[in-house]
């Protein structure tokens, strides 16, 4: 039977880790995807990049500008909350963007050398093995895909020394991005091309230095064949991001949620994806990207809403045996 | 490039007379066929004799897809005998070019590659005899309502499929009819390839691709409900493209509207610019297909007429952006005709490649001064070029400069730059 995760974000709180690790894990759940993107969070970085003014040391935006050791401080009792309950922290997010196109250079060298490897070290430091980062959206700016996956690589280069040191496996998600308002394909949208590109940065580290994050939603929105994509993948593929839409916004609701004609079947291909992990002999953690959902439910029913996605992971799960 | 239209929705079978002639007036020249709706051999003809009476030819056609049509699964065998009369039907009328659907994927599971390449190589055959280049197409998948990615939306894997099924089709590629048989409805003009160049030639480069077995026709409306990367799509393709059927829908349901009509707060929801730029820099040179039935349908009729004038004016519009890079290369020397925002543009990212002698400005001030590395002149210094210098236009007036470089006497050709597709990687 598969592992079964959700993202920290509305559940764990700061002032009290081990009370929502304690909740999922009676929701369920036997992991957790680390929100680290929350404490420094993408309107912000975006915001910030393109005020021209570099957020100091002590800045409310500046979370990241603390010591490792600080940051070690930091969480320790989400690391202490996540033991007690038995909860493995699998995978966690890193800020993003790490870099905004015609930002301040200021903000951008902050992100790239101080965000970045500050966040490989709370990964570490919470034995998480996965952390999912956002490729860069430059292609159209560049003019070829094949332009914008070299900014990345640049990117992961510049981080995946120090990765390999903490035993971390960096792994891109497939994004989208946007055209006059509508969601259309963004970075690593072509399986194949993901592929060739984890397996050259992986022997050039000697390395599981690079990985895939399969994000459920996103490939809904613009049309992905989930079994191909995840086929294609194959053992690349490490941390999921599952999450349901209606396949115009990146709604991160539960799967099976949207329908589109009056027969009220999935408009989304969960049976494509269970014969995608089939396929693929998935064996590690199906991680819900589900955060939202839990805004939505009043607090009240927040454990049973819990529930009830660590139910759908292990129903999703079951197509592997 | 040849702008081709559908006349989906525009020529009806009870009286094909009416919207051919209408088609004509707007000044449509080349029209697409779609099998599905004129499927009797009769129908058939007296359409095609109203095409060639009002001066159209058939470039190209479409044949029926059963299993979108029927909404089931009919067999192999079926499919490949509908696509045979397509063909053969093709060669009758003289039509260079059909679009067939991906039949045998849909009624094997998993897209069995022995039964697909066998079906392939069988409608090769007929194709090679008709003198036909089939056309596979993109398209859609349905999930419970939810158009995703199907048959062909890899273009990579599409080339590769192309390319393979090429070389299987043998050395001898299909035979473009030259000797002046084009079936019962066919005169003169129906001897055509799909690139206008080809058309015209016979030799050109386009003419010369053209003569490969298989093609690949790219629906931007498939591509755009997937919300691809066209730039890409294109790219990866490369002279493997043939044709592009330019449609426009909202990105969720199919629709064939005519372009720039899917509009948000931000601007066009669908990516033209990626299509543009993408088609320029494989120096496109294949059919562009306008179907635009849906938005047509819904035309009041006293404004169809009017409506089909746009149209016209749309496929010419593309073509223009399209061929824009290609026009830029024919001429050995140029200068520019003004001194602004336009001019600025041209310099940016068409400067270093095609660099002009000079640009002129009826704006005074601005003779024998310098702009963007460039001298502004009097345009009365137009005069002093040799006959075969172009001059490109780069201010939104074309019109009343083309009329005042007419009026000064001046023999030489006058193009119209533009910036509203300007290529990717400078911005």
């Amino acid at each position: 039977m598969l592992d079964i995760g959700v993202q920290t974000k509305n559940v764990i709180y700061d002032d009290c880790p081990e009370e929502g690790f304690a909740l999922l894990a009676s929701a369920g759940f036997s992991c957790a995807d680390f929100s680290l993107n929350s404490y420094l969070n993408n309107t912000t970085i975006y915001n910030q990049g393109r005020s021209l003014t570099y957020a100091p040391a002590g800045h409310e935006h500046a979370f990241f500008s603390q010591s490792v050791p600080e940051l070690e401080r930091f969480f320790a009792p989400h690391k202490r909350g996540a033991r007690a309950a038995g909860i493995m922290i699998h995978q966690m997010h890193m800020p993003y963007p790490v870099y905004v196109p015609r930002g301040d250079a200021k903000w951008n060298a902050y992100l790239w050398n101080e965000v970045a490897p500050k966040s490989l070290h709370v990964c570490h430091f919470l034995e998480c093995p996965y952390i999912v980062i956002h490729g860069f959206k430059l292609a159209r700016r560049l003019g070829a895909e094949e332009a914008e996956w070299e900014r990345t690589q640049t990117f992961i280069d510049a981080i995946a020394p120090l990765a390999k040191e903490l035993g971390i496996t960096i792994c891109m998600e497939n994004l989208y991005e946007s055209v006059g308002g509508r969601l259309v394909e963004g970075p690593c949208c072509d399986a194949k091309k993901a592929a060739e590109r984890i397996d050259r940065v992986n022997e050039k580290y000697h390395a599981q230095v690079l990985g895939f994050c399969f994000d459920t939603g996103h490939a809904n929105l613009v049309g992905i064949d989930f079994e191909k994509f995840m086929t294609t993948l194959d053992y690349r593929l490490k941390v999921f991001h599952v999450h349901d839409n209606d396949g115009i916004g990146d709604l991160h609701q539960i799967p099976f949620t949207f329908t589109r004609t009056r027969e009220n079947m999935p408009s989304t291909d969960w049976e494509g994806f269970r014969r995608g992990l089939a396929n693929i002999k998935f064996d590690k953690v199906l991680s819900f990207e589900t955060a939202p959902v839990l805004a939505a439910f009043p607090d009240e029913m927040k454990e049973d809403v819990l529930r009830f996605i660590a139910r759908i992971g292990r129903y999703l799960g079951e197509a592997v045996q | 490039m040849n702008v081709v239209y559908s006349s989906k929705g525009i020529v009806n079978i009870d009286s094909p007379g009416r919207g051919a002639s209408v088609m004509a007036r707007a000044g449509v020249e080349n029209i697409v066929m779609d099998f599905s709706t004129w499927w009797d051999d009769q129908i058939l003809d007296r359409v095609c004799a109203e095409f060639d009476k009002n001066g159209m030819c058939v470039s190209g056609a479409i044949a029926p897809d059963m299993w979108a049509n029927e909404g089931r699964a009919c067999s192999n065998e079926f499919l490949l005998r509908l696509t045979e009369k397509c063909i053969r039907t093709c060669g009758k009328i003289g039509c260079p070019g059909l679009i067939i659907p991906a039949f045998p994927i849909k009624v094997t599971s998993n897209g069995d590659s022995a039964v697909q390449a066998a079906g392939y190589q069988r409608l090769a055959a007929v194709a090679r005899e008709n003198g036909i280049t089939l056309l596979l197409k993109n398209e859609c998948k349905d999930v419970n309502g939810h158009l995703v990615r199907g048959t062909f939306c890899d273009a990579k894997e599409a080339a590769e499929l192309l390319d393979m099924l090429n070389a299987g089709a043998g050395a001898t590629p299909a035979v473009q009819r030259q000797d002046g048989k084009a079936g019962q409805s066919g005169g003169a003009k129906m001897q055509r390839t799909m690139s206008e160049q080809g058309g015209k030639t016979g030799q050109s480069r386009g003419a010369k691709t053209d003569l490969l077995t298989f093609g690949f026709c790219l629906d931007v409306g498939v591509c755009n409900i997937c919300g691809q990367n066209m730039y890409e799509f294109v790219q990866a393709l490369g002279s493997r493209l043939k044709a592009v059927v330019l449609r426009d829908n909202d990105g969720r349901a199919e629709a064939s509207l005519l372009p720039f009509a899917n509009a948000g707060a931000f601007g066009s929801r669908t990516d033209w610019r990626g299509l543009i730029c993408g088609l320029r820099d494989i120096d496109f040179d294949g059919m562009v297909i306008l179907s635009f039935s849906d938005s047509f349908c819904v035309m009041p009729g006293v404004l169809r007429t009017k409506y089909l004038d746009f149209a016209k004016s749309m496929g010419d519009y593309f073509k223009w952006q399209v061929g824009q890079r290609r026009v830029l290369a024919k001429y050995e020397s140029r200068v520019l005709f003004g001194a602004g925002n336009m001019c600025r543009n041209y310099m940016k990212y068409y400067g270093g490649e095609f660099p002009p002698l000079f640009t002129c400005d009826n704006n005074k001030r601005l003779w024998d001064t310098e702009f963007e590395g460039l001298v502004v002149k009097n345009p009365e210094e137009l005069k002093k070029l040799p006959r075969d210098c172009a001059i490109f236009i780069c201010n939104i007036y074309y019109g009343e400069i083309a009329e005042q470089l007419r009026d000064m006497g001046l023999e030489n050709p006058i193009e119209y730059f533009n910036d509203e597709y300007l290529p990717f990687g400078r911005d």
